[in-house]
């Protein structure tokens, strides 16, 4: 067995939160706001929806083949050669949402430390994935199990220190230019929450599988409600044409903060959740990939796979783009449509065609009867 | 021909083999499987032959009776056997007390087991080997001619220290006895503390040469068997030389072996051993050292102290807050401050960080150099205390901390800031009350400064992160190290992070898996009226 661990539903949970916060909330704020303005509020809401069928269509996928990640009932699904080809396409989107996470959190420490390369960044960064990947799943959902729980609190702690500054007229009004932006808007969140279909992946290892589409929904809910709130303090606190220009919108969101002039500069506690989170991330990712690969190919044994990915992965994250210009053309242009284009493309048809050989099983099993 | 080569090929590699003494060999002294003869001086020979010319190993040969003299001899280690327990009870009895007619060439034994040896615990034994071991375990064999059978008398009695205090788990409220050297003393007070009729003290010899008693303890039906069973594994699998103390079954049973981690729990006091066993854990007790293991373990009992269970609850529950964030203070403190002053300058608030530029003003050292500089004076510091005679360690702290210190800061060398924060690191990491695990964040602090120097706060959480997962691997006999935080258990945690009153603790830990899960009847929460609160 590749991988014996098993995962109860709250590590289920806790870890598709902090992938969804980890990775929406640093990047996506901005360009969001840019887009929708104050309907991103509505944006984030449509974006869980269409997360919610992909989700169901996987969850389904899962009860279908059980114990299966979807490397592997891909194969059992398209057949022998497509199925590996489809494995492909999953495993390099996994690695490529890893190397843009690992990008977007060493673009950002970059502007605390400028003095620091980014390439010492990257390089850390996935020498750090690879030893939590070769943990395992179990250690994975542990540590998002302890690593949760301080988010939320720290969250919790650093919006309640923001109320005084925060004037909610700012807020409305909602559907200034109506339905069609919020919904095209709506994609770029979408595209992001929809890294949980690496709960296909989890789910063959979850001790409940009949239970994961709830304590999956829990986990993007949760996410979603983190990024909303954020949003809403963005737009409260600093108005949408202010927050829609600042690169990292949360990060000075946070700097607001200034009680008594005795709690100020916080924002190092929101900076070390938030890397705490992106850790659990990218290792997440790395893992799943080696994981993944492993299956692919029927090996018995995903570690020795940790590194080499690895050194693909900081090399990927170091080419993926130029520069942030160019890195926020790719996320706002490209990425959503590819993305899109696997989570729910890729996943609808391995639904569809697993939908149809399940009916004609019938059918036939009817007939010889 | 290949057959016959491969052949030759075998016999050269058996002639090797032979020759350097691979093949297992019988001990010289001692042929397996000897029995005892019916004559005596044969047995006296092999015994002699087995236990050498030592000086400490008495033979008495005596005769019992007189119609016609039976010939006996007495053996025994000088100084593990009480002399006049010997002299009362086996010597005197035999000699003179005995029927002059006791069965000439046939002697009659059950009548000397029966009627003359006024000792408790009287065994009867063939094997040569395991007289041997008796009688080094302090037992005096009796050897009577004409019987192939050796009567071995349990009349262990050598000086042990008393039952005291143990020294390095004091406590202001609570029992106060300790662990001794002796296994049976503290199988003893382990008995004493709990009348149970289910507890079980399983013992084994480990050690090929110090052929060390160990003894498992437990108690049956709070305990899960799989967690005993694997106990049992582990210490059946044991093949070594020596076992000195329990730390060596430590190392030599399962689990992690590269881990900085303590995996194992230890204690001198038997409430608190009693403790855990009721908790369903096992105690292994090993004979000559006042070292009881407790396992499975986890992190978080080295952030618990017994005396917490004799105190108020709110003040436990303070107090662990307080260790909690000690342990994270020892780990992280100096860590941040060299992240804050050599990168963050800007994360502190600006008259703060005047004040430590201002302090730091004429330093020659990056504040990193001045952090190992501080903290490797600290740790020899306190290393060359610890095994000092009490006197001169006072010297030494009064020399090292006084005036090294003092001297240091006028000197310039370092700033007074670094001086607070490592001495504070230091108070901070005393208030955990596992040594154990201070000695691994010892250890850990210098990655952690190391990596705060070079990347700052995100090197901090590097390896934060990389800490967690690590522990996030390790597991106790099936029980994860980390757990009742992860795996999450709402229940064992009013237990870690808050000392429950005893009427809230219903039930054991959840994590151990105990078939016994219910530790007593809800409703013992004393209330005014003295009636039960659901009445």
């Amino acid at each position: 067995m590749l991988e014996d661990g098993r995962i109860s539903g709250r590590q289920f949970t806790t870890l598709i939160f902090l992938i969804i916060v980890s990775i929406t909330v640093l990047q996506v704020p901005p360009l969001l706001l840019g887009l929708a303005g104050q309907d991103s509020v509505l944006a984030v809401l449509i974006a869980v929806i269409i997360d919610g069928v992909v989700a169901a269509v996987l969850y389904f996928l899962g009860l279908r083949y059980p114990r299966k990640t979807f490397i592997q009932y891909s194969e059992d699904i398209l057949g022998k050669i497509p199925g590996k080809f489809a494995a492909v396409i999953f495993i390099q989107f996994f690695l490529l949402v890893a190397a843009l996470s690992i990008r977007g959190m060493s673009d950002f420490l970059v502007t605390i430390m400028p003095e620091t390369p980014l390439t010492v960044f990257i390089i850390a960064f996935t020498l750090v994935s690879a030893f939590v990947a070769r943990g395992g799943i179990e250690s994975l959902a542990r540590m998002s199990e302890i690593i949760a729980p301080v988010y939320i609190a720290a969250i919790v702690f650093l919006m309640a220190l923001l109320l005084p500054e925060m004037d909610f007229s700012r807020v409305l009004p909602l559907f200034r230019y109506g339905a069609k932006p919020v919904i095209m808007a709506s994609l770029l969140p979408a595209s992001w929450f929809g890294i949980c279909i690496i709960m296909a992946m989890f789910m063959a290892y979850h001790h409940r599988p009949e239970k994961t589409f709830t304590v999956k929904m829990t986990g993007v809910v949760m996410g979603a409600s983190v990024l909303l709130l954020l949003l809403i303090a963005c737009i409260a606190v600093l108005g949408v044409e202010y927050a829609s220009m600042l690169s990292y919108p949360v990060y000075i969101l946070a700097r607001q903060i200034s009680l008594a002039d005795f709690i100020e500069r916080v924002e190092v506690i929101w900076v070390a959740v938030w890397l705490l989170a992106g850790f659990i991330t990218i290792s997440s990712l790395h893992y799943v990939s080696a994981l993944g690969t492993a299956q692919l190919f029927g090996l018995r044994e995903y570690r020795p796979l940790v590194l080499p990915l690895g050194i693909m992965l900081a090399s990927f994250s170091f080419l993926i783009y130029p520069n942030a210009m160019s890195g926020v053309k790719f996320i706002l242009q490209i990425f959503p449509f590819y993305a899109l284009s696997i989570e729910g493309g890729l996943t609808t048809l391995l639904f569809l065609i697993a939908l149809v050989k399940l009916l004609t099983n019938k059918l036939g099993k009817e007939r010889r009867r | 021909m290949v057959k016959k080569l491969t052949k030759l090929f075998n016999n050269i590699v058996n002639a090797i083999n032979n020759k350097h003494g691979l093949t297992p060999e019988v001990p010289s002294s001692v042929k397996q499987e000897s029995r005892l003869s019916r004559r005596l001086a044969l047995n006296l020979r092999q015994l002699k032959q087995a236990l050498g010319d030592s000086s400490d190993i008495v033979t008495r040969e005596f005769s019992i009776g007189e119609q016609p003299p039976v010939h006996a001899a007495l053996v025994f280690v000088d100084g593990l056997t009480g002399k006049p327990l010997v002299q009362e009870h086996v010597m005197k009895s035999l000699m003179i007390k005995a029927p002059r007619e006791i069965g000439g060439k046939k002697p009659d034994l059950s009548k000397i087991r029966e009627n003359l040896l006024t000792i408790a615990d009287v065994k009867e034994e063939r094997d040569l080997k395991k007289i041997i071991h008796s009688v080094l375990s302090g037992d005096s064999a009796l050897l009577i001619d004409g019987c192939p059978v050796a009567l071995l008398t349990d009349t262990r009695a050598w000086e042990s220290r008393g039952i005291s205090e143990p020294v390095a788990e004091g406590g202001v409220r609570g029992p106060r006895d300790g662990f001794v050297e002796t296994l049976r003393i503290n199988t003893a007070l382990l008995r004493r503390h709990l009348k149970s009729p289910d507890l079980r003290i399983e013992t084994m010899i480990l050690g090929n040469t110090t052929r060390t008693d160990v003894a498992i303890a437990y108690v049956q039906g709070i305990v899960n068997e799989q967690i005993l069973e694997k106990v049992r594994q582990d210490l059946s699998r044991i093949d070594t030389d020596s076992i000195l103390d329990s730390s060596y079954l430590e190392e030599l049973m399962r689990g992690h072996p590269y881990t900085p981690f303590p995996m194992y729990e230890h204690s001198e006091r038997p409430d608190k051993i009693v403790a855990s066993l009721l908790e369903g854990r096992v105690a292994i007790l090993v004979d000559g050292t006042p070292f009881v293991i407790v396992v499975p373990t986890i992190l978080f009992q080295f952030f618990q102290a017994s005396e917490d269970y004799y105190t108020i609850y709110h003040v436990s529950t303070f107090l662990r807050w307080l260790r909690l964030l000690g342990f994270l203070l020892s780990l992280y403190l100096p860590s941040l401050y060299i992240a804050v002053i050599t990168i963050h300058h800007e994360l502190i608030p600006t008259s703060l960080a005047l004040a430590l530029a201002g302090a730091r003003e004429g330093i020659p050292f990056p504040a990193l150099a001045e952090a190992l500089l501080m903290e490797i004076a600290f740790e020899s510091l306190r290393e060359a205390g610890v095994r000092l005679p009490k006197p001169l360690g006072q010297a030494v702290s009064i020399v090292g901390a006084l005036i090294i210190g003092d001297a240091a800061v006028r000197a310039g060398l370092v700033s007074p800031a670094m001086v607070i924060i490592v001495a504070f690191t230091g108070i901070a990491s005393f208030t955990v009350p596992s040594y154990k695990l201070i000695f691994t964040t010892r250890m850990l602090r210098f990655p952690m400064m190391l990596a705060a120097a070079f990347l700052g706060l995100p090197g901090i959480i590097m390896v934060s992160v990389v800490l967690l997962a690590h522990l996030t691997t390790l597991k106790s006999f099936g029980v994860p190290y980390l757990s009742p935080l992860a795996p999450y258990s709402g229940q064992d945690l009013k237990d870690v992070l808050a000392r429950a009153p005893w009427w809230a603790m219903r039930r054991r830990p959840q994590s151990l898996r105990s078939p016994d899960p219910v530790r007593q009847e809800s409703g013992l929460r004393p209330t005014l009226s003295g009636k039960k609160p659901n009445e």
